[in-house]
C-alpha cells in the first residue's frame, strides 16, 4: 500500500510542478535583473533580487489605476452578471411561461458563440451610441453573461417545489420569494459564478483592447500588454512584473471565494 | 425529494383582477425575470450576430461594400488557407480534449483518499494557471520551447542530447502547443470531477465491497457512471474553448512552422485585421460557430446515448 | 456568515456604482486640462493616436514613450485653449488591428502617428486620408526629397515623417576582440558574402554564434530578405505590381548559403522557430557576434546598458549590408510619421495642421531624432551625434539606393505575411530553397492579381 502511496504523491508533484513551473518562473522573474532571465543554466532562484520592474512599473506607468479599472469594471460588471443570471436562471428553471425552451436554448446557442463572430458589429454599435472608451460602454455588453443563466437553471432545478409551496402559502409575493427563498439557496451557485465571471471579464483582452483607449481607462491586462512590446525590444524583467501583478487579484479573489465556487460547481453541473 | 417540476406559481386569491388567471399572472413575472438578461442577449450577441451573418453577404473592407451573395462562402470551400486550419483546428480539438479529460479524471481519482490539507493545496495548484495572463504564460513557455537559450534544451543537453528545434518541426511544434494548452486547461475539469467524486455516496462503495468487487471493478461500475454527467459537461466546454484559442498561436508559433499551427480563428483574425476583408472574415466565422454548434450537438447526442 | 458577506458586498457595491454613475459622466481625467472655451470660439475635439516610438527626448517632463508627446500637446493647449486632445498611446503590434477596426467603425483619430512606411498605403486605399500638401506649405525645401516620396500618393501628400530608422547590419566588435579576431572587421563597414560567411565560421563557438536568422513570425521579412537582395536578387519589380523573387537564382542561392551555415554552425540553430524579438535578445546577451537591425539599436543599446538588460562590454559597429561583388548594398528604410484622417469640418482641419505645424519644428525634430537615435527628415535638423559610430553610418546611409520592399503596394500587409512559411519551409528542409520561392512568389502574385480586378 505504501508503494501506492508514493507513486500516487509523486504523478500529483510531478503534475502540478509541470504546471505550476511557468507561473513560478513568471514571479520570480519579477524580481531578477534583465539579463538573468534567461540565462544559460536557468537561475532557479533569483540571485540578485530586485524590485527595479515593480518600481518601473508602478512609478513610470499609471498601473494603480489600471489595477483599478480592471478591478472595479469587474466588481461592477459582476454584480449585474450576478442578478441578471439568478432571475433568468430561476424563471427559466421554474417558471414555465410559453415558450421558455425556445428563449432557453437560445441562451444556450450564444454560449457556443465565438467572440470573434461579434467583434466588429459589437464595436460599431457601441460606438454609434458614442460609448467608446468609457466604463458604460465597455461593461454592458459583458453583462450578458449566457453561462451565468445555465449555471444558475442547472442549480435552481434542485430546488425543490414544496418550498415554494410553502411560501406563497405564508401570504409570499414573487418578488419576495425569490429574494428571501431562491437567492439564499443558491448562494453557491452565485458564488462559483461570481469567480467565473470576474476571470471572464479580467482576461477579455480583444475587447478590451478594441474598447478602452486612453491610457487612464486601460486594465491591468491591457496596460500590461502595451508597455512589453516597444520596438520589439521587448522588456522582459516588466513583462513578468505585469504578469505576476495581474494574476495576484484573481488569484486572492479566487482563494476568498473557493469553498462557494467548489460547492456551486459541483451542485450546477448535475443534470 | 418531492417534485421539482411543476411550475411555481402564485397562490390563488392575492387581490389582483379575477380576470387575470393564476396561471398567466406567473407567466408575467417569468417574462419579467428573463427580460434583463434577455434584452442583453438581443442587443449584444443576437444582433451582432445577425450583422455579421449580413456582413458575410459582402465583400466588406473599410470603405463601401456591396452585396456577393454567396461568394465568400464558396471561396471559403476552395481556400487553401481556410481548409488546413480547419483541419488543424480539428486535429488540435481531438487531440487536447481526450487528453484533458484522461488526465483531469485521472488526477482526481488519484487525489480521493489523501488529506484535505493536501488536496486543497493540489486543487489550487493546478487551476492558477488558468487564470493567469496567457500572455505573459506564454513568453515563459516560449523561453522553455527556445532552442538556443530554452529550458527544455538546457535539461536535454544535461542527459547528452543535442538542441532539438522543438519549435520548428511540425509535429514538435503541435505537441508543444498542446502541451501549453493542456497545462492550463487541467485545473477546471479538476475541480469539476473532485466534486463529482466527492458526490458519490460512500455506501456504494461499502456494498459493492461487500458484495466482493475489486477497486478496479468497484472503480469502472460505480465511479465512472456517476461521473459521466460531469464529463460530458468537460468534454463539450473544452471543444468550444479549444476551437477558440488563439493568443498562444500568435504568439508561440504565429501559426507556423509552415501553417502547422495555424487554426480557424488566427486565420479570421489575419483576414479581418490583416487583410482588412470584414466580409470574408465574417463568413469564415459564421462557418466557426456552425462547426461548434454541429460538434456540440453531436457530442450531446452520442454522449447521452451512452446512458 | 454568507448572508452578512453578501449583504456587505451588496450594499458597498451600490455606493460602488453611484460613483461609477458620477464619475462615469465626466470620464477619466483626459491629459489636457479642462476648461471653457473662451467666448465665441468653438470647442474643437482633437483625437491623437500614437506608437510607443519616442523617450527619452530632451526637455520632456518624463522619460517615457509619450511623455515628450503628451507634453507639446499641453503646450498647444495653453496657447488654444478651446481645443481638447484625447491622447492615446497603442502598442506597436496592435495599433494596424486598433486602426482598422476604427476605421472600419467610420471613428478613426485625427491623427495618427505610425510606422507609415508599412501602413499608409492600405489608409490610402480606402479613401479615408486627408491630403495634407498644404501642412508643409512652408517648410517643404526643408525636407530631404527622397524621405517624402514615399508619401505621395497620386501627386497628393498624405502623411508628414518624423523619424527615419534605417535598417542595416551591426557587429558586436567585443566579441572579435575577445577572440583575437578583430583583424576581420573591415575599415569600410564592406563585407562581400565571402568575407562575411568566412568571419561568422570564425567566430563562431564556445556559445556565440556569427549571427541568427529568423523565420518564425511575420516580421521576417525585411531583415533577412537584405541578404537575398545584397546577393543580386529582386523581391519585386520596378512598378511594385509583382513578386519577382522567384526569378532569381541569387535568392535560392543565398537560401542555401543559410542552410550550409547552420549546418556548420556559424548561424544560431532553430532559425525557423525564432522570431525577430528572440534574436535582438541574444545579441543583447552577447550571444550573437552580428545582426540586422534598424539604428535605433544605437539607442537601445545604450540604454540597456544602463538598465541592465544589455552586456555591458558590447560594442557597436555598423556594416553595410552584405553583398556580392557586383552589387551595391541596399539598405530598408523605416519611416515614422503623421497622417491625418477625413476631415470635414474646415476650422478643425486649420487646428489640425496648426497642431502638426507646432509639433514637427526643426527644432523637435533634431530632439527627437537625437533621442532615439533616428534620422530627421529635416535638413536644418541634422543633429551631430556624439556616437562616432551612429555619425559615420548615417553618411553611409545617404550614399546606398533604397531597397524596394514593396511597401507603396497596398497590399503590402497581405504579402508580408506570406514569406516566414516559405522561409521556413526552406530552412527546414520541406521545400528546396527554388520550390520554397516559388511558392511565395505564386501565392504573392496570387494575391496582388485579385486585388488589381
Amino acid at each position: 500500500m505504501d508503494v501506492v502511496r508514493i507513486l500516487k504523491y509523486t504523478v500529483l508533484i510531478l503534475g502540478a510542478i509541470l504546471v505550476v513551473f511557468p507561473l513560478y518562473w513568471m514571479i520570480t522573474g519579477s524580481f531578477k535583473p534583465a539579463l538573468s532571465l534567461w540565462s544559460v543554466p536557468p537561475e532557479w532562484f533569483p540571485e540578485q533580487f530586485t524590485r527595479k520592474h515593480y518600481r518601473e512599473l508602478f512609478d513610470q506607468n499609471p498601473a494603480w489605476r489600471w489595477a483599478w479599472n480592471s478591478v472595479f469594471t469587474g466588481i461592477v460588471s459582476v454584480f449585474f452578471i450576478l442578478l441578471f443570471s439568478a432571475m433568468a436562471g430561476y424563471a427559466y428553471a421554474k417558471k414555465k411561461f410559453p415558450g421558455h425552451t425556445l428563449l432557453f436554448f437560445l441562451v444556450i446557442a450564444t454560449m457556443m458563440m465565438p467572440s470573434q463572430v461579434t467583434l466588429i458589429p459589437l464595436y460599431q454599435f457601441v460606438s454609434r451610441l458614442g460609448l467608446l472608451d468609457t466604463y458604460t460602454g465597455f461593461i454592458v455588453p459583458l453583462l450578458a453573461f449566457p453561462f451565468g443563466v445555465f449555471l444558475i437553471r442547472q442549480f435552481v432545478r434542485y430546488i425543490p417545489d414544496e418550498i415554494h409551496q410553502a411560501a406563497s402559502i405564508d401570504g409570499a409575493g414573487e418578488l419576495q420569494i425569490f429574494v428571501r427563498m431562491v437567492v439564499p439557496l443558491i448562494l453557491p451557485a452565485l458564488g462559483a459564478l461570481a469567480i467565473f465571471s470576474f476571470m471572464h471579464i479580467w482576461n477579455d483582452f480583444i475587447w478590451q483592447l478594441v474598447v478602452l483607449q486612453r491610457g487612464t481607462m486601460k486594465t491591468l491586462p491591457l496596460g500590461v500588454a502595451s508597455l512589453i512590446e516597444q520596438d520589439f525590444s521587448i522588456n522582459y524583467g516588466l513583462a513578468m512584473a505585469g504578469g505576476t501583478i495581474a494574476a495576484v487579484p484573481l488569484i486572492l479573489f479566487f482563494l476568498l471565494f473557493q469553498k462557494s465556487f467548489i460547492r456551486g460547481i459541483a451542485l450546477g453541473t448535475e443534470k | 425529494m418531492g417534485t421539482h417540476n411543476t411550475a411555481w406559481q402564485p397562490r390563488a386569491g392575492t387581490g389582483l383582477p379575477p380576470s387575470l388567471s393564476r396561471k398567466w399572472k406567473s407567466h408575467l413575472w417569468g417574462y419579467f425575470f428573463i427580460l434583463p438578461n434577455l434584452l442583453l442577449i438581443i442587443l449584444f450577441f443576437l444582433y451582432p450576430l445577425f450583422e455579421a451573418f449580413r456582413l458575410s453577404f459582402t465583400d466588406a473592407s473599410i470603405g463601401p461594400s456591396s452585396y456577393i451573395g454567396l461568394d465568400n462562402y464558396v471561396r471559403l470551400f476552395g481556400d487553401e488557407t481556410f481548409l488546413r486550419s480547419l483541419k488543424n483546428t480539428l486535429l488540435f480539438a481531438v487531440i487536447i480534449v481526450p487528453v484533458i479529460i484522461v488526465v483531469s479524471f485521472s488526477l482526481a481519482a488519484l487525489m480521493q483518499n489523501i488529506g484535505n490539507g493536501a488536496k486543497s493545496l493540489f486543487r489550487i495548484l493546478f487551476y492558477v494557471p488558468t487564470i493567469c495572463t496567457p500572455v505573459v504564460l506564454t513568453m515563459v513557455w516560449s523561453w522553455m520551447y527556445n532552442t538556443n537559450t530554452g529550458l527544455l534544451n538546457y535539461l536535454t543537453g544535461l542527459i547528452g542530447f543535442q538542441p532539438i528545434e522543438w519549435l520548428g518541426s511540425p509535429s514538435t511544434a503541435i505537441a508543444a502547443m498542446c502541451v501549453v494548452v493542456i497545462s492550463w486547461s487541467i485545473g477546471q475539469p479538476l475541480i469539476l470531477y473532485l466534486s463529482s467524486m466527492d458526490a458519490i455516496p460512500k455506501e456504494y462503495y461499502e456494498a459493492a465491497q461487500i458484495d466482493g468487487a475489486r477497486s478496479f471493478q468497484r472503480f469502472r461500475h460505480i465511479t465512472l457512471p456517476m461521473v459521466a454527467h460531469t464529463s460530458l459537461f468537460v468534454i463539450i466546454t473544452t471543444t468550444i474553448s479549444v476551437f477558440q484559442i488563439f493568443v498562444v498561436i500568435k504568439l508561440l508559433t504565429a501559426g507556423g512552422p509552415f501553417y502547422s499551427t495555424e487554426t480557424l480563428v488566427y486565420t479570421i483574425y489575419r483576414t479581418a485585421f490583416g487583410s482588412t476583408q470584414f466580409g470574408l472574415a465574417a463568413a469564415q466565422s459564421i462557418v466557426l460557430f456552425l462547426i461548434i454548434m454541429v460538434v456540440s450537438i453531436v457530442q450531446l447526442r452520442f454522449f447521452k446515448a451512452d446512458h | 456568515m454568507q448572508r452578512i458577506k453578501k449583504k456587505a458586498l451588496a450594499v458597498w457595491m451600490m455606493c460602488v456604482m453611484l460613483l461609477a454613475a458620477c464619475s462615469g459622466k465626466e470620464a477619466a481625467p483626459s491629459n489636457t486640462p479642462q476648461g471653457e472655451p473662451p467666448a465665441g470660439q468653438k470647442q474643437i475635439t482633437i483625437d491623437y493616436w500614437t506608437i510607443p516610438v519616442f523617450k527619452n527626448v530632451e526637455g520632456a517632463p518624463g522619460q517615457n514613450f509619450g511623455d515628450w508627446e503628451q507634453y507639446m500637446l499641453e503646450q498647444f493647449r495653453k496657447d488654444h485653449p478651446n481645443v481638447k486632445i484625447n491622447f492615446q498611446m497603442i502598442p506597436i503590434n496592435e495599433v494596424e488591428q486598433k486602426v482598422t477596426i476604427a476605421l472600419a467603425g467610420n471613428n478613426p483619430p485625427d491623427i495618427l502617428l505610425d510606422g507609415l512606411d508599412k501602413r499608409l498605403s492600405k489608409y490610402i486605399q480606402f479613401d479615408k486620408s486627408e491630403p495634407i500638401d498644404d501642412f508643409l506649405e512652408n517648410d517643404k525645401e526643408d525636407y530631404i526629397e527622397s524621405y517624402l516620396k514615399p508619401f505621395y500618393y497620386n501627386g497628393k501628400l498624405y502623411g508628414v515623417p518624423m523619424s527615419i530608422n534605417a535598417e542595416y547590419f551591426f557587429l558586436n566588435k567585443t566579441i572579435f576582440k575577445n577572440k583575437g579576431l578583430e583583424h576581420l572587421i573591415p575599415e569600410d563597414r564592406d563585407w562581400t558574402i565571402e568575407e562575411w560567411r568566412d568571419a561568422m565560421r570564425q567566430v563562431s563557438g564556445d556559445g556565440v554564434y556569427g549571427t541568427a536568422l529568423f523565420a518564425g513570425s511575420e516580421q521576417s521579412d525585411e531583415m533577412n530578405l537584405l541578404y537575398l537582395l545584397g546577393n543580386g536578387a529582386e523581391q519585386w519589380n520596378e512598378a511594385s505590381t509583382q513578386v519577382t523573387l522567384d526569378q532569381y537564382p541569387e535568392a535560392s542561392e543565398m537560401l542555401q548559403i543559410f542552410n550550409e551555415m547552420v549546418a556548420e554552425g556559424s548561424i544560431a540553430t532553430g532559425p525557423a522557430s525564432l522570431k525577430n524579438t528572440d534574436m535582438l535578445e541574444l545579441f543583447k546577451q552577447g550571444k550573437l557576434a552580428m545582426i540586422p537591425w534598424a539604428q535605433s539599436l544605437y539607442g537601445i543599446v545604450a540604454d540597456g546598458q544602463q538598465d541592465g538588460s544589455v552586456v555591458k562590454d558590447l560594442e557597436l559597429y555598423g556594416m553595410k549590408p552584405v553583398h556580392k561583388e557586383s552589387v551595391v548594398p541596399q539598405v530598408a528604410l523605416s519611416y515614422t510619421g503623421y497622417t491625418v484622417f477625413k476631415q470635414n469640418d474646415p476650422e478643425k482641419r486649420e487646428m489640425i495642421k496648426k497642431l502638426i505645424q507646432f509639433i514637427t519644428t526643426s527644432e523637435n525634430m533634431k530632439k527627437l531624432g537625437q533621442a532615439v537615435t533616428r534620422i530627421p527628415p529635416r535638413i536644418s535638423s541634422a543633429y551631430v551625434t556624439e556616437d562616432p559610430d551612429m555619425a559615420a553610418m548615417n553618411e553611409i546611409v545617404t550614399t546606398l539606393p533604397m531597397a524596394n520592399l514593396g511597401m507603396s503596394n497596398p497590399m503590402y500587409s497581405d504579402i508580408r505575411v506570406l514569406w516566414y512559411p516559405s522561409f521556413q519551409a526552406a530552412l527546414l528542409g520541406k521545400l528546396t530553397p527554388q520550390q520554397a520561392l516559388e511558392d511565395y512568389a505564386r501565392k504573392a502574385n496570387e494575391v496582388l492579381k485579385m486585388e488589381q480586378k
